[in-house]
């Protein structure tokens, strides 16, 4: 194989893609990075084995030749020194080159590297994926959606299936559900483009942290497609695969209750300073546990005591409370996080008694839904 | 390993395969297996070529094929659905465990089974065989698990109820002996070398060491010494003669065990069982040994052999292991 390509073009697919490589592997192909060249331009692919990031460079983009000379092929370069090399390359011009079996020669100017290769036949084989499981939605709603859920995945590995989160296709809506047992955050929103079959995946919670960072913030288009093994998101010229988790999610649509005995409408900002200010107390505690109230008053009462440090109280003026008093406590924590993925405006909180799980949702939608279970103090 | 010695494992080991190659061709494969077997016995290779069987693309008449780019990654340790660990240092720990279940509760990087191969899966330390066990008793998805072993019994019983056992036989020692002497080793040695491992390719390049040879002579003084009775003699031997060949942990290992057949032999030879002795040569000085000592001596020096090996491996200072073991053995001889 050989081919020319721009050394700038060459180092913006390669910042991309060894963000998937892991110095950690234990699969020793792993450490190096896979170019493909073929008559429409070059795929570099990298992975740690959960993750695997690909960019593809076309030949010719806007008028302006990127890649020339070619002649397709295949091989594998050590992903660290491949990197190294190319960042630091006198000219614009790169040649690639591979000679005499597994010698690959790497050509800028004057200088001139020979890098042993290995063999592509050795890399693990990427998932092929099919349109009937695609569907589409904007990158920067995606970023959002990952923003709202992906908090509240377990950090225990005692139920590995708790560590990510739950994507579901029901009724042309996408549910995309995380709990790690304490607390449930669902986010439901409709793709512009539907899959054609119903699906039910577990994506790893670390696979979207990472997917969120190379996530533009802007509208361009995110496809989706899953596959039996693996999810992939596919953005303009970077692929983005992750393993998907083994095993049955738990029903969780029964946890969400459907009356309530409590309901109150308050500023959510407000309302997480407050509580924000409770918890500078409360954590000095083990369980960062927050206590709240309402006595048929337009207020709700915040407060956390710690013996050995002193205790708080603050009335956060709701905007509208129907129902019984309440008395509840539950984690700070928890219930910062819940307030920051629902951002900002006013909101809903529905409760059913002290001792059941409440939820707080968006006033003017149904998309965001957060669940916290209470903690027995009264 | 060589691959002569990893073809040489496969062929040795013929019953074992036969079995894989009817759970496979009954495709009724199980979630876990022990292999278990002595030293030398090819419980990698035979794994090795399990986890190909397993995921071969176009096995023919279940067996691997060999040439697929399944078969090819596993053989170069390159294969995303297969997942091997080591003891890291003295045993296998819990983070390495926890790392491992959290690759396997991932749906596999490629459609199709996964594997697990556990290498001397008896160095488990406790937390780490029972962060194991909760996975093995319900694993998701497709997976299979090999654990490796020489010492069954050191598994936790729990585990072993969990797992298939397929035990590899140890060679016909009879039949190495007599592989190893058309190969023109002397049959003294032979016997000596096929107690030290069960793999016969493996027993050949000991023959030919130097050093192993030389390391067998000492013992068998060393065995004259302590019989001899006079302790100074055997602790002067230890000084001058041994430890300048025992440097590494290894050799000295190699050393106790060679004694720990020594006073295996005096004991057939007491009870009359002269078939599986490992210095035939040494039979007559032997005989004048096992009448002189009583089965409880004998008892207590073996057992003081058992002891220096576990110490040896608590890393303790090696003169110091070699001098306590000797006086032992012949103080063992004044109070019984």
């Amino acid at each position: 194989m050989q081919f020319e390509i721009m050394r700038d073009r060459l180092l913006d697919g390669l910042s991309d893609v060894v963000k998937a490589i892991s110095s950690k592997v234990t699969t020793p192909i792993l450490t190096g990075i896979k170019l493909e060249i073929t008559e429409k331009g070059l795929t570099m692919t990298g992975s740690d084995s959960d993750i695997t990031i690909s960019t593809f460079i076309p030949v010719e983009e806007d008028g302006t030749q990127i890649i020339q000379t070619i002649q397709p092929g295949t091989l594998v370069l050590q992903a660290k020194v491949f990197n190294e090399i190319i960042r630091k390359l006198p000219t614009n011009e790169v040649m690639i080159e591979l000679r005499d079996g597994m010698k690959t020669h790497i050509r800028s100017g004057q200088s001139e590297f020979h890098i042993i290769a290995q063999s592509a036949d050795e890399y693990p084989i990427l998932p092929d994926v099919k349109d009937a499981e695609r569907f589409e939605m904007p990158a920067d709603l995606m970023k959002s959606l990952i923003r709202e859920t992906v908090f509240a995945v377990s950090q225990q590995e005692t139920r590995p299936v708790l560590t990510g989160v739950q994507w579901i296709m029901k009724e042309h809506e996408l549910y995309c559900i995380a709990t790690d047992s304490h607390r449930l955050a669902r986010r439901i929103v409709t793709p512009e483009i539907q899959a054609n079959s119903p699906f039910n995946a577990v994506i790893p919670g670390k696979s979207l942290q990472e997917l969120s960072k190379i996530l533009p913030d802007d509208s361009t288009a995110v496809e989706i497609f899953i596959a039996n093994q693996q999810v992939l998101f596919k953005l303009h010229n970077v692929l983005f695969y992750s393993r998907l988790l083994e095993g049955n999610y738990p029903d969780t649509s029964r946890l969400i209750p459907i009356e309530y005995k409590t309901s109150i409408t308050i500023n959510g900002r407000n309302l997480l300073q407050a509580i924000d200010r409770a918890s500078l107390l409360a954590r000095e505690d083990r369980n960062n546990i927050v206590h709240f109230s309402t006595d048929g008053s337009p207020h709700v009462q915040i407060s956390s005591n710690s013996p050995d440090v002193g205790n708080v109280e603050e009335l956060v003026e709701a905007v509208d409370i129907e129902g019984e008093p309440l008395k509840i406590s539950f984690s700070a924590k928890y219930m910062m996080d819940a307030l920051k993925a629902i951002d900002g405006q006013d909101l809903k909180i529905h409760f059913t008694g002290s001792m059941r799980p409440f939820i707080l949702k968006s006033i003017d939608s149904e998309a965001i839904l957060q669940l916290i279970l209470p903690v027995r103090t009264f | 390993m060589s691959q002569k010695l990893h073809d040489h494992a496969l062929q040795s080991q013929k019953q074992v395969i036969d079995r894989l190659t009817m759970i496979h061709k009954r495709q009724r494969i199980g979630h876990a297996y022990i292999f278990d077997g002595s030293n030398g016995a090819g419980k990698e290779a035979v794994a090795q070529y399990f986890t190909k069987l397993l995921l071969c693309m176009d096995p023919k008449e279940n067996v691997p094929c060999e040439t697929c780019n399944s078969c090819k990654r596993i053989e170069s340790g390159n294969h995303p659905n297969v997942v091997l660990i080591r003891p890291d240092g003295q045993d296998i720990k819990k983070d390495q465990m926890s790392e491992l279940i959290m690759k396997m509760t991932k749906k596999g990087y490629e459609e199709g089974r996964k594997v697990y191969v556990i290498v001397n899966a008896e160095r488990m330390n406790s937390s780490a065989a029972n962060t194991l066990l909760k996975f093995l008793e319900e694993p998701e998805g497709n997976v299979t698990a090999i654990l490796l072993t020489n010492s069954y019994p050191s598994i936790l019983p729990t585990i072993q109820s969990r797992c298939q056992r397929i035990s590899l036989q140890s060679m016909n020692r009879q039949s190495s002996i007599e592989s190893l002497v058309e190969k023109g080793v002397t049959a003294s040695m032979a016997s000596t070398v096929t107690m030290m491992t069960a793999n016969v390719e493996a027993a050949y390049e000991m023959a030919q060491e130097d050093s192993f040879v030389q390391r067998r002579r000492l013992v068998l003084k060393l065995v004259e010494a302590i019989e001899q009775r006079t302790p100074g003699e055997a602790l002067l031997f230890i000084q001058t003669d041994w430890m300048p060949f025992m440097k590494e942990k290894s050799d000295c290992e190699q050393g106790l065990d060679l004694l720990l057949f020594a006073y295996r032999d005096i004991v057939a030879v007491k009870a009359g069982l002269q078939s599986t002795i490992s210095y035939p040569d040494q039979l007559e000085v032997f005989t004048g040994h096992s009448v002189k000592n009583t089965y409880s001596s004998l008892t207590v020096k073996i057992d003081a052999v058992l002891q220096a090996k576990k110490r040896l491996h608590q890393n303790m200072n090696r003169t110091l292991l070699l001098e306590q073991l000797v006086l032992t053995m012949q103080e063992g001889l004044l109070f019984v």
